[in-house]
């Protein structure tokens, strides 16, 4: 019945003799671990290719949608592990490559008659190469973009038709949508369908002329291939996938902090450049191309010629030349590569851009996975997290006078401060500080302003100078205490455990005992124009108007404002203002520390 | 010619025909990039208020702007950057304060120059070129190795200019783009 079948399908595809083909080859001096390179190396090729189409199907490239896409494949488990195998796997073939390539060259399994299986190999250097560049910055992550667009003026800065080439691949002017089409359509088709042809070749000519023999013969005992070396192979290429599994699930692919105008670029090239990188900067201005092109195409040249040059080297000189090749190869070659690893390792600065970018990447992602991606793309999530965005904004437009330092001496200072430290506001202890007559007249109060000796100071220190005992001073301690909860109260900073008793006592206190109402407005008492209104003192919407105009009546009209601008006085939109809506109300969030924060994971989770 | 010459010839003739109606469009697309040139030449724009600018402290401002890319259009978008230094010391007044600005944009290969604090230089992350705080290059001699850029870093027009209703003095740029990898200055679209 089987045998039918089996006639019947040979009768209509003829597969007898593809398939005869395979099992008639053979394996002079016996099956060996060493030839399972070649095999490892295509399978692993095929991994990347079918892991490839399923992420296509849901990847997007653009400026606003490819990083948005990549985390969204990430959100599954299959998704992940496959991201993770295309990314390891691509590593792994890099380096398989290479050891494939020093094995054939070791072996001199270049020579007549397999020359065009030599040179069909060396031409996939480039493709594959330029198949890991255009890859990289599909994640678009900020390494990736600044990657391709350091390579893409590196291109620009070949002679002659250097700026077109750039020009055509990045489309246009500025790195953008438009490269990313570009370097998708090349990763996903035009690189693979060279590539396919030459591995067609490649493969088509192994078949015709069969595997080298040891010693320089094709004379020695032929094993058949099958099984003996088909097994071998499946053995090395499961080890290898394993390996790839293992890296992929624990270790995973990068999840980089999206691309951004606003971020410093962290442009390092990819490992296997890094020697390229660390070659370049021995030469200097317009001679780079050197280093980046000439070079690298005059050994690609050497290794092309070298079945020419065999046939007139002896077979010593031959396997000297090759051996020192492989061995100049790889020193030069991991010297090259170490030297930028250790530089950057030792360089503060760079370490500093790199944990920065690190800490941003991981807040992008927590993002992301509470709020989704905005259409503007995932550059505006961190461009909208007041976390983020606040200490930027303050070090440029508050910074100067304000500090925002924390108790521990970390945070924000300026070089001469002159304005109250902001770090806290709106909390009990912040507040407690204006009501204390040492702290009140402070470095982080008002000992660096106009009202240093101005009538609040005055007043406080009034009310302990006027204290007639230490159990009095005490009392106007507590109560003071209260009144710092009831203010922070406002600014929804109080405990959970305030209750109304102690705001309605602390209230009192204020209008009766300390008389803050004969100047301050609180609710229905007092009126505006003497001090700052204290009614919603510190909440969202009472910063975000001062910080507009300090200037109002509700704040510090005329001469009671020291020396802050109004950052917007006029309608928001106006472009008279100098900060928008949003990014105050990003400055304030920070400041009331109202930032989204994920919930500590307790459990172990993916 | 007999009539088997001329067929074959025809079918050459049509089957390149044919090509040429897909060939055409697609060269065309593929280098149309390299025709269109939009964009502004230059960009005037207020950066930052002059006493938020402490003396002698190089600070680094975003130049906001339209920015198209391909088929979407970013309304303010960060197109630029710009380290600012004020020459003049604080009790200059304001109409006659000097400040200087620099584009960020690194001469070499167009990464983004940050400052080193401690060497009082500007510092390029991608491929360490070096240009003390006046934009001029860092000599290799100092430097330990060749700098890369191939020119200083490009310096930009820069007015401290009064705004009338607000009563305010703020630092104006003049933002421009010059070729990364040239020894001469050369301008292109913002």
């Amino acid at each position: 019945m089987l045998e039918k079948l089996r006639e019947s399908l040979e009768r209509r595809i003829a597969y007898r003799q593809w398939w005869n083909a395979y099992r008639q080859r053979t394996v002079p001096g016996g099956a060996a671990w060493t030839r399972a390179s070649a095999s490892c190396l295509l399978w692993t090729l095929v991994v990347l290719v079918v892991t490839g189409v399923f992420l296509m199907s849901s990847y997007s490239p653009s400026m606003t949608d490819s990083w948005a896409s990549v985390h969204y494949i990430e959100q599954s488990w299959a998704g992940s592990l496959l991201r993770g195998i295309h990314y390891f796997a691509a590593q792994f073939l890099i380096v398989l490559f290479f050891l494939h390539m020093m094995r054939v060259l070791i072996v001199g399994g270049y020579r007549a008659p397999r020359e065009l299986i030599w040179i069909t190999g060396l031409l996939l250097v480039p493709l594959v190469l330029a198949w890991a560049i255009t890859g990289n910055p599909l994640s678009g992550s900020q390494k990736g973009m600044s990657q391709i667009e350091v390579e893409g003026h590196i291109i620009a800065s070949t002679p002659l038709l250097g700026r077109t080439i750039q020009t055509i691949l990045i489309g246009g002017d500025r790195v953008g949508n438009l490269t990313l089409t570009h370097l998708y359509t090349l990763h996903v088709f035009i690189l693979p369908l060279l590539v396919g042809v030459l591995l067609f070749l490649h493969i088509s000519q192994i078949y015709r002329h069969g595997l080298l023999g040891p010693e320089n013969s094709d004379e020695s005992e032929a094993v058949p291939y099958w099984p003996d070396q088909t097994v071998r192979n499946m053995i090395v290429l499961a080890v290898v996938m394993i390996g790839i599994a293992l890296a992929a699930r624990w270790l995973k692919a990068p999840r980089d902090v999206p691309a951004s105008p606003e971020l410093p670029g962290m442009p390092r090239p990819e490992w296997y450049f890094l020697s390229l990188f660390e070659l370049r900067r021995y030469f200097s201005g317009e001679w780079e191309f050197i280093a980046t092109l000439v070079i690298p195409l005059l050994i690609l040249g050497l290794l092309l010629v070298m079945p020419l040059l065999d046939r007139w080297l002896t077979h010593r000189i031959s396997v000297f030349l090759r051996s020192g090749i492989v061995v100049v190869g790889l020193v030069a070659w991991g010297g090259l590569t170490a030297m930028p690893i250790w530089r950057d390792r030792h360089d503060e600065q760079y370490q500093q851009t790199h944990r920065k970018l690190e800490v941003l990447g991981e807040r992008a992602w927590v993002l992301a996975d509470r709020y989704g991606v905005p259409p503007e793309g995932a550059a505006a999530l961190l461009a909208r997290d007041p976390k983020t965005q606040g200490p930027v904004l303050f070090k440029l437009y508050c910074g100067s006078c304000h500090p925002h330092a924390e108790p521990d001496g970390t945070g924000i200072m300026p070089t001469e401060p002159t304005a109250p430290n902001l770090y806290g506001i709106g909390t009990p202890d912040w507040i407690a500080g204006f009501l204390d007559p040492e702290r009140i007249t402070g470095p982080h109060y008002f000992g660096n302003t106009a009202k240093a000796d101005g009538e609040m100071v005055g007043t406080v220190q009034e009310w302990f100078e006027n204290a007639e005992s230490d159990d009095d001073r005490a009392r106007i301690r507590k109560q003071l205490q209260e009144i710092a909860l009831l203010l922070a109260h406002e600014a929804n900073k109080a405990p959970q455990t305030v209750d109304d008793k102690l705001l309605a006592r602390a209230k009192q206190a204020m209008v009766d005992e300390f008389a803050c109402t004969d100047c301050h407005r609180f609710g229905e008492e007092g009126e505006l124009g003497s001090a700052p209104d204290l009614t919603g003192y510190a909440s969202r919407s009472w910063l975000i108007e001062m910080i507009r105009n300090p200037n109002a009546e509700r704040f510090y009209p005329d001469d009671a404002n020291d020396r802050m601008p109004a950052f917007a006085p006029h309608e928001f939109g106006s472009a008279q203002n100098q900060l928008t809506r949003r990014q105050i109300e990003l400055i304030v969030d920070w400041l009331r520390q109202e930032w989204y924060e994920p919930a500590p994971e307790s459990a172990e989770s993916q | 010619m007999n009539r088997r010459t001329m067929l074959k010839w025809a079918s050459s003739l049509l089957a390149l025909f044919s090509g040429i109606l897909v060939a055409v469009p697609g060269c065309s697309f593929v280098l149309a990039v390299l025709r269109r040139r939009g964009g502004q030449d230059a960009l005037v724009q207020r950066v930052l208020r002059l006493e938020d600018l402490p003396p002698g402290e190089p600070v680094e401002v975003p130049i906001v702007g339209r920015k198209r890319d391909a088929w979407t259009v970013y309304d303010q978008q960060t197109i630029g950057r710009v380290w600012l230094v004020r020459r003049s010391k604080a009790d200059v007044p304001p109409e006659k304060s000097k400040v200087d600005a620099y584009s960020a944009i690194c001469p070499h290969l167009a990464c983004i120059v940050g400052l080193d604090q401690e060497d009082r230089r500007f510092r390029c992350p991608c491929h360490e070129a070096a240009f003390d705080l006046s934009g001029r290059r860092v000599p290799a001699s100092e430097l330990g190795h060749p700098n890369p850029s191939p020119r200083d870093l490009d310096p930009l027009k820069c007015a401290v200019v009064h705004d009338a209703d607000e009563d305010a003095w703020w630092v104006e740029v003049t933002y421009q783009r010059f070729r990364a990898g040239a020894r001469r200055r050369i301008p292109e679209s913002v």
